[in-house]
């Protein structure tokens, strides 16, 4: 289902009246007049809302005779409510868009010309400054402290606040003086 | 103001006050579509109340002038209603055939009442 397909149902179902056909539905299929005498409405009304129904893909319909028969669309209402949720947005890619741009901006801002100007307050920031600086080190190498503080202060001279920090965002590891670049999924 | 007047404009304001209150329950039980519609309806019972008062100022105090006047009106107002109601019929367009019937069932219901009250059958 994409995501205009769900918008579309959730919105067709956020209704009463639609909601009480459904249920008569899911006991059997049922012709308009039918749905018109058991839920106390107008023909037309029940056609009205059969089409809004069926253009969210919630009923099928079918000949019978000389009746145009109504059914649930079941297999619609298998998929869970987290299978929709799951569905990668339409707007993913404009998001991702987004948060590389907003990414670029933080880093502009705090580096200049390779050097880490000052060390942000916001941890959002803080960790895009520190994801630039865990670039520096090279995975699958173990580094020792010394080398951490060196490679660090080429960024910045408070050597020690990043590198704690670093290893409290997860991005370096530490096992007594010995250090490596956590990869992260 | 004569007495058949009276009791036609009070016909229309009971009828737009009847369809307010249907509208707001209809919405309090999430029934929006149909609560809409009832918008619809007091809108038209709105628009001949407002045709109405038209007829007076037109027509002063000459009574079968201000019927006909009326209903001169009630017949060609509607004729854009059931063009629309074509066109939307023809397109499958359900929700507008739904409100463009709503408009003429409802202006058939206030021309026969208009007859009916100038008629003194009611």
């Amino acid at each position: 289902m994409t995501e205009a397909e769900a918008i579309s149902l959730f919105k067709c179902l956020a209704d009463k009246s639609r909601l009480q056909i459904l249920k008569s539905l899911a006991v059997e299929d049922m012709y308009v007049e039918r749905l018109a005498e058991r839920l106390g409405l107008t023909a037309p009304t029940i056609s009205f809302h059969l089409k809004k129904l069926s253009e969210a893909g919630a009923v099928t319909a079918y000949k019978n005779q000389y009746y145009m028969m109504y059914s649930l669309n079941k297999e619609m209402f298998r998929t869970s409510i987290l299978e929709i949720l799951q569905q990668e947005s339409d707007e993913a890619q404009k998001q991702a868009q987004r948060d590389a741009d907003y990414r670029q901006r933080v880093i502009d801002t705090f580096f200049e010309y390779g050097k880490l100007k000052s060390i942000p307050v916001q941890r959002k920031k803080e960790r895009i400054v520190l994801e630039v600086i865990a670039e520096a080190f090279d995975f699958d190498r173990i580094y020792s402290e010394r080398e951490v503080n060196i490679v660090i202060a080429d960024f910045h001279d408070d050597f020690c606040t990043i590198r704690r920090d670093l290893i409290s965002e997860r991005l370096l590891g530490r096992n007594g003086m010995e250090y490596w670049r956590m990869k992260n999924d | 103001m004569n007495e058949q007047q009276r009791k036609f404009e009070s016909y229309l304001d009971e009828r737009i006050a009847a369809c307010k209150r249907r509208g707001q329950l209809l919405a309090e039980d999430d029934r929006m579509d149909e609560g809409n519609f009832e918008k619809v309806r007091a809108n038209v019972y709105e628009i001949f109340k407002t045709i109405l008062s038209v007829a007076e100022r037109v027509c002063g105090e000459e009574d079968g002038a201000k019927r006909d006047f009326f209903l001169q009106k009630a017949e060609q107002i509607p004729t854009s209603w059931t063009a629309s109601y074509e066109k939307a019929k023809q397109s499958g367009d359900v929700e507008k055939m739904h409100i463009e019937r709503i408009k003429l069932d409802t202006i058939q219901e206030i021309k026969d009442m208009c007859m009916r009250i100038w008629e003194g059958t009611t």
